[in-house]
C-alpha cells in the first residue's frame, strides 16, 4: 500500500533554509519518526576524478585554437583548447593526464592541430554531465583566489548528503525545500532562515500592456501571474545552479529553464518559460481545450486533447498543457531573448485528471494534482525574477500581472483538547497543544471551547478536526502514546459456520494426502477453446477485465480447471512426474454479461492426480486414475454427510468413457474424469490427469446429515460371498441396488472385492464379486436365514439384470 | 524281565528325545513310547501277566517312567520351539534403515496456514470473521473509503476495471464499509476480513493478485493507544513473545491518524541485517484511526463513536515469518514448494 512521491533534498541546500544542528542521518530519523519517511541518505560526489585547479601562465594562438601553459601546482603542462573566454591569470579547471569525467571519459595527453595537450581545460558540463560544451559555453573560469593544485570537486565543494524522501501524497508540502524547513524546524526546533533576495531593479519596459492574460476558466485556474524578462541571454547555469539542480534529480538544460525548476524545488511552485516571441500577441488565454486539439509536448509527443482539459493558449493555438508540460511551439531556445514566466494555481484534480488521462507525469503535475501554496503564486514569480536579474541572465519587466479571483480567507479549525485526547488516549494539555501547533506555524488562538486553529496555505492536508489531531500527535511522538486494549463489551471471536466448514472440506483433501495450491482468479479466455468447451457451454460466460496486465490473465475464471491444469503443466515441465493436489477458492459467475451489477461468486473445490503414487517400495505403484479421483470425490462427500449418486456425463473435456457428474439431492454439483487427451495435447501435457470440481455452495445447500450414533451390534454377523456374470451393459450401481433391496435390513455390508473379464467369463459380460455380511439385531442368525436371502437376491438378479451366478 | 524292558525303553526314550531336532521328529519319538501302541503302554496293558505281588511295584514302575518320558518330551519340545522361534526371528530381521511407509499427508498452502493463523491470533482477542466481495463496486473501494474521483490517492492503488464502476477490489478495506452498513448502529464491531485483492502491478516484488486481512474496530472511547495495544499483542503472538513494535506516521485517505507499523527484525532481534536494512526494523502493517468521513458512509457519528482499522499483506508476513525470498513462489505451486510446509 504505497505509493511515493521520491524526493531527493541535497543537505547543504537544505541548510540555507533552516540551521541544521543535527547530522543527515540523525535529521533522516527525526523526520521519519514525523512521518516524513526518508528512504535513505545518499552521500553524493561529483563524478570525475583528477581535476585540478590551475592558472593559465602564457597563452599562444595559432590555427584557431589558443595553446596555454598552465601550472597545476606539481607541473606545468602544455594544454590545447578551443575555447575563447581565457586569458593569461585566469583559474581554470584543469583534467590532467589520467582524469576521468562523468560517463567514464578518460584525459590522456593528445595531439590536437599537431601539437601536444597535456590534458585538458574544462567546461561546466564537461564537469557535471560528462558532454561537451553547449552552445554559448565557454571554460569554466574559477574565482581569482582559488588556491592552484587542489582538487577542483573539493574548491568548489561538489559533495553533499542527498536525503531520499518517499512523501505520502498528504504531504505536497514538502515538495519544496521551504516546506519542509518548516518541518525541520518544527521536529529540531532549529530555526529557520530566509535565502538571500532583494528588490527587484524591474530595468525593462512595462508588462502591462506588453503583454495581457485572459483566464477563460477561473474554475480551473482561479491565479494566474504573469511577469516578462527582455534582452535574456540563453546560456548554461552557474555551476552551483546546476549542481544543486543535479543533486535534486532535474536536469540541467538552459540558465532560463534552469532558474524555472530551481524556484521549483525551492518554493514548490511549478513554473513555465515561454518564449514572448513565439506567442502570438504576446496574449496568455487560459482555456478548456478543444475537443480533439493537438499539441506537440516539449518531449515531441504530438498529444491529442479533450475538452475536459485544460490549456494555455495564445490568440492563434495552445501552447501548453496548463500544469502538465509546454508546447514546442513555444519552447526557450537557445536565440530566445525575451521571456513571458508563468506562475499559477490550478485545479488539483483537473491536473490530476489530465495527468492520468494523458499518462503523462512530470514534476509540475506532481506538484499541481497535490495543491500548491496558493499564497506563493506571485512570491514564486518575483523570486524568479531576482535571480534573472542577479545572475544577469537580462532585464526583469516592471511589473507583473496578477489574475486572482481566489479566496485567500485562511482556512480556521476549531479543535477541542477533550476530542483530541480521547481520541488519542492521551492526556495532553492544551497549552502543549498550542506550542506543538506554533512551531509548525499554525495560527492559534486559545479560547473556552478550545483551540482556533488557522491552517497555513501551504498545509493543503488539514482540513478538519482529525488533521489537526494527527499533525499533534505526529509532533507529540506517537511512541510516547500508551499502549492499551479495547475496553467495553465482550464480543464473540471467530468465524461463520459456512467457513468452518469450508476449512473441514480443506482439512478432509488434505488428510487424503492432497497439497493445497493457489492460483490467479484471473486466467487466459482461451482456456474455454483449450477445453473445447461448447458455444453456449455455462463455463465460456467469464467476466472480461477492462484494463488487462496481460491477455492470459484478462477475464475472471468460471472454473478452477484452468489453474489445476496449469499447475500440472508447470510442475510437469519441472520433471515433476506425480502430484496430487486442489485448490479451494473462489469462482465469478455474471448475472449478465457485461455486467450491470455485482457477480455472483462461489467458492468451489477441485483437485487433479497424475502420475503414479507410491506409497513405499515394498509396494506396487499405482497410476492416477478414474477410480482414484472417484475415491476422493466419495470421501469428501461422505465427509459432509452427502450420499451422491455418479451417474454418466458428456463434458466434451473429459475422456467420454471415464467421466461422471457428481449428483446429491437430486442436482448436479460437480464433476469428475480423465482430461480427454486432446485437451491434454493442446496444453502439452503428456501424461493422464484426472480430475474433479465441484460447487461447495451447491452442496451445502444440499441435505447433508450429520454423523449420528448407531449401536454398536450384540448378535454375530454370517458372512457370504456372491459372484454374478452380467452383461457389461448393466452397471455396478445397478446390481448394488438390487443386492441391497433385496438384502432389506439383515444386509449389514456389501463389498466389491473383484471385478473381471475374460475367460471363462463370456465375451460381453463381466463378472462382480461381493463379500456379504449379514447381521440381526435381534437375534444370532442361522446359516439358514442367511441362505433364504442370499436365494432371494441370486433370484431376482436373474430375473432382472439377466445375471448368471458363479459358484 | 518286564522291568529290565521298561528301564531299557527308557534308557532308548532319553537317547531318542535327545537326539530329536523337531516338533515332528519328537512327536514320532512320543508316538513310539507313549502311543496306543507304544512301548510303555503296551507295557502297562500286558500287566495281567505279571505275578500279583510284583504288580503293583511293576505298575509304578511303568507310570514313572511314562512320567519321566512325557516330562523330556516336554522340555525338549520346549527347547525345540525355543530355537525354531530363535531361527525364525533370526531370518526375518530387516534392514532398519530403509525407508518407513509414510502416511501421505496434504499441506495446506502457506498463504492459507499464514491466514489461518493470523485468525486464530484475532479470534481469541474477539474478532469476529468478515467478508465482502472481490468484485467491487467504485463506491466501497474508493469514495465510501474518503477517494472521491481523481483523488491523488487513488494512484496508490492501480486498479484493474470491468466497468467504469466495478473493479477488482485492490484492498480488503471495502469490507469495512459493508460491515459497518450491516452492524450500524450496534456497537461494538471487532472484525478481520482476509481475503484476494487485485492491483496493476506485476513485478518481483508485487504480484497482480495477493492477499490481505483487513481489522476494524468501532465503539464508544476507541484511542490510538487501544490500536497501538492491540497490534503489539498481535505482533508477540504471531511473531513471538520478544517482539516490538514501532508507528510511524504515515498516510492513508480513510484514516487519520495514521500509522505505519514495523516490528523488531525477526532476523536479527533488532540488531540491523540485510533482511530490515541495517534498521533493525520490519514494515509490517498500515493503520490508523477510522476517518470521520469512513464512520460516516458507514452509518456511525464520529461525534459519538471512534475506531481503528489496519491492513496488512499476507504475502509479506508469511515471507518474513518463513523466510520465503520470492513472492512468484506463491502463485507457482511449485510442488518442491509446497511440500515445506
Amino acid at each position: 500500500m504505497k505509493e511515493v512521491i521520491g524526493m531527493q533534498v541535497p543537505y547543504r541546500w537544505l541548510n540555507e533554509y533552516v540551521g541544521l544542528d543535527v547530522s543527515p542521518e540523525e535529521l533522516a530519523d527525526r523526520l521519519t519518526r514525523a512521518g516524513i519517511h526518508v528512504d535513505s541518505v545518499s552521500r553524493r560526489r561529483a563524478e570525475f576524478e583528477s581535476v585540478r585547479t590551475g592558472i593559465i601562465l602564457s597563452m599562444e594562438q595559432a590555427d584557431g585554437v589558443r595553446i596555454c601553459s598552465v601550472n597545476v601546482g606539481d607541473a606545468e603542462l602544455s594544454i590545447v583548447t578551443g575555447a575563447t573566454n581565457v586569458q593569461v591569470g585566469d583559474k581554470v579547471a584543469v583534467a590532467v593526464p589520467g582524469a576521468v569525467l562523468p560517463k567514464g571519459q578518460r584525459v590522456e595527453t593528445a595531439v590536437l592541430k599537431g601539437r601536444k595537450s597535456q590534458g585538458m581545460l574544462c567546461c561546466t558540463t564537461e564537469l557535471l554531465l560528462g558532454e561537451g560544451p553547449r552552445n554559448n559555453e565557454g571554460v569554466l573560469v574559477l574565482p581569482s583566489d582559488t588556491p592552484v593544485g587542489t582538487d577542483v570537486a573539493q574548491v568548489l565543494e561538489l559533495y553533499d548528503d542527498v536525503l531520499i524522501l518517499d512523501l505520502t501524497p498528504n504531504y505536497a508540502h514538502c515538495q519544496s525545500l521551504v516546506g519542509l524547513s518548516w518541518e525541520v524546524s518544527a521536529v529540531t526546533g532549529a530555526p529557520l532562515r530566509t535565502p538571500p533576495t532583494g528588490a527587484l531593479a524591474e530595468r525593462g519596459g512595462t508588462l502591462d500592456g506588453w503583454s495581457t492574460v485572459r483566464v477563460l476558466a477561473p474554475d480551473l485556474c482561479p491565479r494566474y501571474v504573469l511577469r516578462g524578462f527582455e534582452d535574456v541571454t540563453v546560456a548554461p547555469s552557474p555551476l552551483w545552479i546546476q549542481w544543486r539542480l543535479l543533486l535534486s534529480g532535474v536536469r540541467p538544460i538552459s540558465n532560463i529553464v534552469d532558474i524555472t525548476n530551481y524556484v521549483m524545488l525551492e518554493m514548490g511552485q511549478p513554473l513555465h518559460a515561454f518564449d514572448a516571441r513565439r506567442v502570438q500577441d504576446r496574449t496568455i488565454i487560459v482555456r478548456r481545450a478543444l475537443h480533439g486539439e493537438m499539441i506537440r509536448t516539449l518531449d515531441g509527443e504530438q498529444r491529442t486533447l479533450s475538452d475536459e482539459m485544460l490549456v494555455i493558449a495564445d490568440s492563434a493555438s495552445a501552447i501548453g498543457i496548463a500544469g502538465v508540460m509546454g508546447g514546442e511551439n513555444s519552447e526557450v531556445r537557445d536565440d530566445t531573448s525575451s521571456i513571458l514566466l508563468e506562475s499559477a494555481y490550478f485545479l488539483p484534480y483537473s491536473i490530476a485528471s489530465t495527468s492520468r488521462r494523458l499518462g503523462l507525469r512530470t514534476e509540475a503535475s506532481a506538484r499541481f494534482e497535490r495543491g500548491v501554496d496558493h499564497s506563493g503564486t506571485a512570491r514564486a514569480a518575483d523570486r524568479c525574477a531576482y535571480l534573472v536579474e542577479e545572475l544577469g541572465i537580462g532585464k526583469v519587466r516592471k511589473g507583473a500581472i496578477d489574475v486572482d479571483v481566489m479566496s485567500h480567507e485562511p482556512r480556521r479549525v476549531l479543535v477541542r483538547p477533550d476530542k483530541v485526547n480521547s481520541l488519542l488516549g492521551t492526556d495532553i494539555k492544551k497549552a502543549e497543544m498550542q506550542r506543538i501547533l506554533e512551531r509548525l506555524s499554525f495560527g492559534v488562538t486559545a479560547v473556552t471551547e478550545g483551540l482556533w486553529v488557522e491552517v497555513p496555505p501551504r498545509r493543503v492536508d488539514v482540513t478538519q478536526e482529525v488533521d489537526v489531531a494527527e499533525e499533534i500527535a505526529r509532533l507529540w511522538g506517537y511512541d510516547r502514546i500508551e499502549t492499551t486494549l479495547p475496553s467495553g463489551k465482550l464480543t464473540r471471536g471467530g468465524k461463520s459456520a459456512r467457513r468452518r466448514w469450508d476449512d473441514a472440506m480443506r482439512d478432509r483433501l488434505l488428510a487424503m494426502g492432497l497439497d493445497e495450491v493457489i492460483t490467479y482468479s484471473f486466467v487466459d479466455p482461451s482456456i474455454a477453446d483449450m477445453l473445447g468447451l461448447g458455444p453456449d457451454d455455462e463455463m465460456r460466460q467469464a467476466i472480461p477485465l477492462a484494463n488487462p496486465l496481460r491477455h492470459d490473465q484478462s477475464v475472471m475464471r468460471t472454473t478452477l480447471l484452468g489453474g489445476l491444469l496449469a499447475t500440472v503443466e508447470y510442475n510437469l515441465k519441472r520433471r515433476i512426474e506425480s502430484m496430487r493436489f486442489f485448490e479451494l477458492g473462489p469462482v465469478y459467475k455474471p448475472r449478465s454479461l457485461p455486467l450491470s451489477e455485482l457477480p455472483e461468486e462461489r467458492v468451489h473445490v477441485a483437485g487433479a492426480a497424475f502420475g503414479p503414487r507410491k506409497r513405499h517400495f515394498s509396494e506396487p505403484a499405482r497410476e492416477a486414475d478414474f477410480f482414484e479421483v472417484k475415491g476422493w470425490v466419495e470421501s469428501l462427500l461422505e465427509y459432509a454427510g452427502a450420499k451422491p449418486e455418479f451417474v454418466r456425463s458428456g463434458l466434451l473435456f473429459l475422456h467420454p468413457g471415464r467421466q461422471a457428474h457428481v449428483r446429491v439431492s437430486e442436482s448436479i454439483i460437480g464433476y469428475l474424469g480423465e482430461m480427454h487427451p486432446d485437451v491434454l495435447e493442446r496444453y502439452g501435457i503428456g501424461t493422464r490427469v484426472v480430475v474433479f470440481e465441484v460447487d461447495l455452495d451447491l452442496l451445502y445447500l444440499c441435505e447433508l446429515t450429520p454423523p449420528r450414533y448407531s449401536p454398536l451390534a450384540r448378535f454375530p454377523a454370517v458372512e457370504r460371498d456372491l459372484a454374478v456374470i452380467v452383461p457389461k451393459v448393466v452397471s455396478a450401481a445397478e446390481v448394488e441396488a438390487i443386492i441391497r433391496r433385496e438384502g432389506g435390513l439383515l444386509l449389514e455390508k456389501l463389498e466389491l472385492f473383484d471385478v473381471y473379464t475374460g475367460p471363462p467369463v463370456p465375451e460381453g459380460h463381466v463378472s462382480l464379486a461381493y463379500s456379504l455380511r449379514y447381521r440381526s439385531c435381534e437375534k444370532t442368525l442361522s446359516d439358514e436365514d442367511a441362505e433364504a436371502v442370499q436365494v432371494r437376491i441370486k433370484e431376482s438378479l436373474i430375473r432382472e439384470v439377466g445375471a448368471a451366478l458363479r459358484s | 524281565m518286564m522291568k529290565d524292558e521298561l528301564l531299557n525303553a527308557l534308557e532308548c526314550a532319553k537317547a531318542q528325545i535327545r537326539a530329536s531336532r523337531s516338533s515332528a521328529e519328537l512327536k514320532e519319538v512320543r508316538v513310539k513310547f507313549l502311543g496306543k501302541k507304544g512301548v510303555i503302554t503296551q507295557a502297562l496293558r500286558s500287566l495281567g501277566q505279571v505275578p500279583p505281588d510284583e504288580r503293583p511295584a511293576m505298575g509304578r514302575l511303568a507310570n514313572d517312567i511314562r512320567e519321566s518320558i512325557e516330562s523330556l518330551v516336554e522340555s525338549r519340545e520346549n527347547e525345540i520351539k525355543k530355537a525354531e522361534t530363535e531361527a525364525r526371528l533370526k531370518r526375518e530381521a530387516v534392514d532398519i534403515t530403509l525407508p518407513g511407509a509414510v502416511p501421505e499427508v496434504g499441506r495446506k498452502h502457506l498463504i492459507t496456514r499464514t491466514f489461518e493463523e493470523i485468525e486464530r491470533v484475532f479470534s481469541n482477542m474477539g474478532y469476529q470473521l468478515a467478508e465482502g466481495p472481490e468484485i467491487e463496486t467504485d463506491w466501497y473501494n474508493f469514495v465510501a473509503l474518503n477517494m472521491p474521483k481523481d483523488h491523488p490517492a487513488r494512484d496508490m492503488q492501480a486498479s484493474f476495471y470491468v466497468t467504469e464502476d466495478i473493479l477488482l477490489r485492490t484492498h480488503t478495506s471495502p469490507v469495512q464499509i459493508r460491515t459497518m452498513q450491516r452492524m450500524a448502529p450496534n456497537l461494538p464491531i471487532r472484525i478481520i476480513a482476509p481475503g484476494r485483492v487485485y492491483r496493476r502491478d506485476d513485478d518481483a516484488t508485487h504480484s497482480p493478485m495477493f492477499h490481505q486481512v483487513e481489522g476494524l474496530v468501532v465503539d464508544r472511547g476507541i484511542t490510538f493507544g487501544d490500536l497501538k495495544g492491540a497490534l503489539l499483542a498481535f505482533a508477540r503472538e504471531f511473531f513471538g513473545e520478544e517482539t516490538e513494535i514501532r508507528l510511524r506516521p504515515s498516510y492513508f485517505p480513510f484514516t487519520e491518524p495514521s500509522a505505519e507499523v514495523d516490528i523488531s527484525c525477526t532476523m536479527c532481534r533488532g540488531c540491523g541485517c540485510r533482511v530490515c536494512k541495517g534498521t533493525g526494523w520490519l514494515e509490517i502493517l498500515g493503520s490508523g484511526m477510522v476517518h470521520p468521513e469512513v464512520l460516516r458512509h458507514g452509518g456511525y457519528d464520529p461525534e459519538e463513536v471512534s475506531g481503528f482499522a489496519f491492513g496488512m499483506g499476507v504475502e509479506r508476513i508469511a515471507m518474513l515469518k518463513y523466510g520465503v525470498d520470492d513472492l512468484r513462489l506463491f502463485f507457482q505451486n511449485d510442488k518442491r514448494f509446497l511440500e515445506q510446509f
